[in-house]
Formats: structure tokens, sequence, C-alpha cells
């Protein structure tokens, strides 16, 4: 496994929601490894301080 | 109410390093164990210093103001006094031992250092309050006590029990309080003994003083610039001493004393290079996790500790994710923006304690650089501007930037991200200054893992220099 790898997977994530592949990459990219949540832990696709999407939670992200 | 006796007390001793045992110390004079703050076997001064102040924020009750406003005990209790104990072993990278008394870094042996100079600074207190001649004509007289039941009652102890003596009589210092040789408790290692007031009516009674009879203070400890008689002291004791301490010690043969020489222990103090934070790193990660991660994790705070303090960050758990990436860090979105949640590493990635540094990176950005809620590498912050200027000058950051045009692929693209170039930078930046085997390991496998992921050591140099100059404005170095 790639450290990088990461983001192809959280990509197809994504797509699993609906999005396209394209989207759904620029959404990734944003994304990262900062991602920002809400109180029902929905993760927020942030550029900066402006908010660009409302994703459901997302498998990457969950920690033990 | 701060007991200023006791503060006093504690203030009155300097920290002294010596690889002495518990018995070895017991075997210097009292006056000059008395001026000292010490602990068997630990010659970090640096270490010392921080018992001693974290103990007098205790007894002082000082307060430390949070970033957001609130206020709180600097030391609150024993529990919060072994949490920043071991914060401050592991910045200086003393490795975790078996936990037993003799480990340094155990709950076990803070935990009695705690109870130890608290209790000595606490019964001080009240044994010099029990000097003040009004309290000691009043009250002249005190009983020995058991409070606590222990499992091994010294029999030299029993039969003194519910005895009355005079405060000022000698058989306090040097029959019953053999093991520290004072006035005051504790009344030795792990004693259950206690003192309280006799008032003069009782003490009469008892024909430990005639009727009006005046008592008059013990002079000795009250003075808290003390020295020892050399005429005390064996010849062979006093070579030991002088070859364990050299110039710390002064022996004054003309005034026939022996005593510490002050400026001497501040310059050893002074000296000590193990670093100390005030606000460091470390104290704002709730380490979650166990085993191999834990000590990874242990090892990058370490290394951040060494390599700069952090103004002050809220705390936030450092969990543990079987995720396919190697960290990340959490962030949250509240009403006035974006705050920190916590961070999440992988325990079998390729570089665990690098990612520790690269995601407390992300965190610093956001919680500790520019502005609040949002991070500074994304809101056009002006000193870590200058930081993303320097790294985009770059080769590796020119090279992803050709990769980036010539495959438009998402991972170069992510690569390229400001926050992310912010936080690959700062963990090279911290891998690259701290004295970290494991750092310096984990980094070459990064940067031999994928081009341009990293840095090679000469393209790194202005960045590096970018980031020690913004850490210099913002008084962290």
């Amino acid at each position: 496994m790639k450290e990088t790898d990461f983001i192809q997977e959280l990509i197809v994530e994504i797509m699993q929601q609906g999005y396209d592949r394209k989207t759904a990459g620029d959404y990734a990219v944003l994304i990262g490894d900062t991602p920002v949540t809400d109180a029902r832990g929905q993760v927020l696709v942030m550029d900066g301080r402006r908010r660009v999407a409302t994703l459901q939670p997302l498998k990457m992200f969950t920690a033990e | 109410m701060p007991f200023t006796e006791a503060i006093d007390k504690l203030g009155s001793q300097s920290p002294v390093g010596a690889a002495l045992s518990s018995s070895e110390w017991s075997d210097l004079p009292v006056e000059l164990r008395e001026n000292a703050f010490f602990s068997a076997n630990v010659e970090s001064l640096r270490f010392l210093q921080s018992a001693q102040d974290s103990i007098g924020d205790y007894l002082a009750a000082n307060v430390k103001t949070l970033a957001d406003g609130q206020t709180l005990l600097a030391t609150g209790s024993r529990a919060a006094f072994v949490d920043q104990m071991q914060k401050r072993l592991a910045a200086m990278g003393v490795a975790r031992g078996d936990g037993g008394i003799q480990d340094i870094t155990s709950e076990r042996r803070l935990g009695l250092i705690f109870n130890i100079k608290t209790q000595q600074a606490g019964d001080y207190g009240y044994w010099r309050q029990g000097m003040d001649p009004d309290v000691l004509n009043e009250f002249p007289a005190q009983r020995f006590i058991r409070v606590l039941d222990v499992k091994e009652p010294r029999l030299s102890h029993e039969e003194f029990q519910d005895q009355v003596y005079l405060k000022t009589d000698p058989i306090w210092a040097r029959v019953i309080n053999k093991d520290f040789g004072v006035p005051w408790g504790p009344w030795g290692w792990g004693c259950g003994h206690d003192v309280e007031d006799v008032d003069r009516d009782e003490t009469e009674e008892l024909g430990l003083l005639k009727p009006g009879q005046e008592v008059l203070p013990e002079k000795k400890f009250l003075n808290t610039n003390l020295q020892a008689s050399i005429n005390g002291i064996e010849p062979d004791l006093l070579d030991k001493l002088m070859a364990v301490f050299g110039n710390k010690l002064t022996v004054d043969k003309e005034a026939g004393v022996v005593r510490w020489n002050e400026p001497a222990l501040k310059e050893a103090l002074a000296a000590d290079v193990s670093p100390v934070r005030e606000n460091p790193v470390s104290d704002a990660i709730d380490s979650k996790v166990h085993g191999n991660l834990a000590k990874q994790v242990d090892a990058a705070l370490a290394a951040i500790d060494q390599v700069h303090d952090d103004g002050s960050l809220p705390e936030i758990p450092l969990r543990s994710t079987a995720r396919n990436l190697y960290g990340y860090f959490q962030p949250q979105i509240v009403d006035d923006g974006i705050t920190a949640n916590y961070i999440a590493i992988r325990p079998d990635g390729a570089w665990p304690a690098l990612t520790t540094v690269h995601e407390v990176g992300h965190f610093l950005d956001l919680e500790a650089i520019g502005a609040k809620g949002g991070f500074a590498s994304m809101d056009g912050d002006p000193l870590i501007q200058e930081v993303l200027a320097a790294a985009d000058d770059t080769d590796a950051i020119q090279g992803l930037r050709e990769r980036f045009a010539r495959l438009q692929d998402e991972t170069t693209k992510y690569l390229l991200r400001p926050e992310e170039i912010w936080a690959r930078a700062y963990a090279q930046f911290v891998a690259a200054r701290a004295d970290s085997p494991v750092l310096t390991t984990q980094l070459a496998a990064a940067q031999a893992a994928e081009k341009f992921r990293q840095w090679d050591a000469a393209d790194f140099a202005p960045v590096a220099a970018a980031i020690e100059k913004m850490f210099l404005q913002l008084g962290w170095l």
C-alpha cells in the first residue's frame, strides 16, 4: 500500500454516494487527510473556509 | 488559599541532581538535604526544575489560561503532576521503563515524588506556623498519632505512638524522624503517623512545662539558608560529597561549614541543555493508543517538543485507525469556524512517527498559526505564506507541478495543496532538527518511497529557514 493510494480509494467511496468521477476526484483532493465533519458525522468538503458540498459519513475516516 | 510557608519551603530548595541512592542521600547532612530539591538517582536538573515548578504550581494553586480564555489549575492534582512529568520526560527522550519504583517515568515513582514533596512542604509549613512564639506558647507540645494504617508498621515508631513531647524537643528530628532528620513530617518512608497539637494546660499537666514557663522557638530550621558544620561530617563522607558535587558545594574551612554554592547550582541548571517547553505540543495530545503505536507517537511528540513550543493548543485525542491511509487529522465545523477534533494514525503504516508529526502539522496549521477558525495555509496567513513560497521554489515542488501538468492526477494535485505542502515540510523540519533516530529513519524511508514527496536536505534548506523564521516570530523557539 502506497501512502497516497488512499486518494483513489476515497474517490471510489465518494462515487458510491452518487457523484461522478470528476466531482469525486475534486472532492477527494479537497478532503485529503483533513476531513472536516459536522455534528452528525457528515463530511464537509471545504475549500478554505468555503463549504463546497456535504457528504454522508465516509468509512475511510473511522478511528478506534 | 495558598499555604505560604509551604511554598516558601519549596522555593528555598535548589534542584540538585546526582546519581545517589536514597540511602546515599540520607548520609548527607540534613542542612544540605533541606536546601536541595532532589530525587534518588536523578541527575537531570531540568527534570528536577520541572518537578519543582509543577509542585509549586500545585501548592500555590496557580492557574493557566487556555487559548479560548478559560482558566484552570496549572497542576490541580497528583494525577496532573504525574501526567505532566511523564510528558516532560518523554520530551527529554527518556524512554518508559518497567513501571517500578526505580523507573522515573512510572506513575508509582512520580506519585511518590509528589506525595513526599507536597507532604514535606506542607508539614514544614505547619511546623513553622507552630514555631510562632504566640502559637508555640499556646500549643507548646504535640502528640504522635497514627492517621493511616500501613502494611508494615515500623516498630521504632510504635513506642512513640500517642506520646507527647514539646515541639522543640530534639527527639522529633533525631529519634522519631530518622529517615529525614527534621522535626516535621513525613515521619519516615511509608509512615502512617502525624502529629496533633497539645495545648498548654495539658502540656503542664503532663509535666513537660512548669506553669507559665516560656518556650523558645527552635531556630535552626527557621533559617532557610542552611549550612552544615564540617565537624559533624566524617572526612570520608566530605571527600565523597566533594567528588560527587564538585564546585556545587562550598567548604568554608574558616567558618567550619559546608553549604550549597548557589551560583554554581544556577550555572549547572542553565547549562543543562535538555529543553523544557512552557507549552509543549505533547501537552495537547491525549494519546489513546497502545503497544508499538504508542511508542511511535511518544517518539514523535518527544521530537516535536525538542524542536519547538506551540503557544497554547486545545487538547485533542490521538486514536488508532485501521483504514487504508497512514493517518488523518479530523477537524469539525462549529459555529465560529473549524476546530480540531482528533488525530488518527494507522499502526502498521510505513512511518507512523513521521505521520504523527505530519498530522500535528495540520493541527498547528488550524489551531496555532494565523486566525482561529480556519487553516492558516489556506487563509493566506502571511507567516505561513513565506514558508509555502520557499517551498514553491524547491525542486521537489517544481517536480510535483511538472508531474501534475503531465498527468492531471488527483494524487499529485492533493500533494500540491498548501496545507499538505505545509504538513510535509513541518514533518521534515522536525525530523531534521530533533535528535530522533526513529524520525531520521522514517524520513529517509518517505524520501525513498516516492519522488518529490519529501525534499532532499539541500533542497529543503530554504524551507527550513522559513519555518525557523516563522517559529521565531511566533515565539516557539
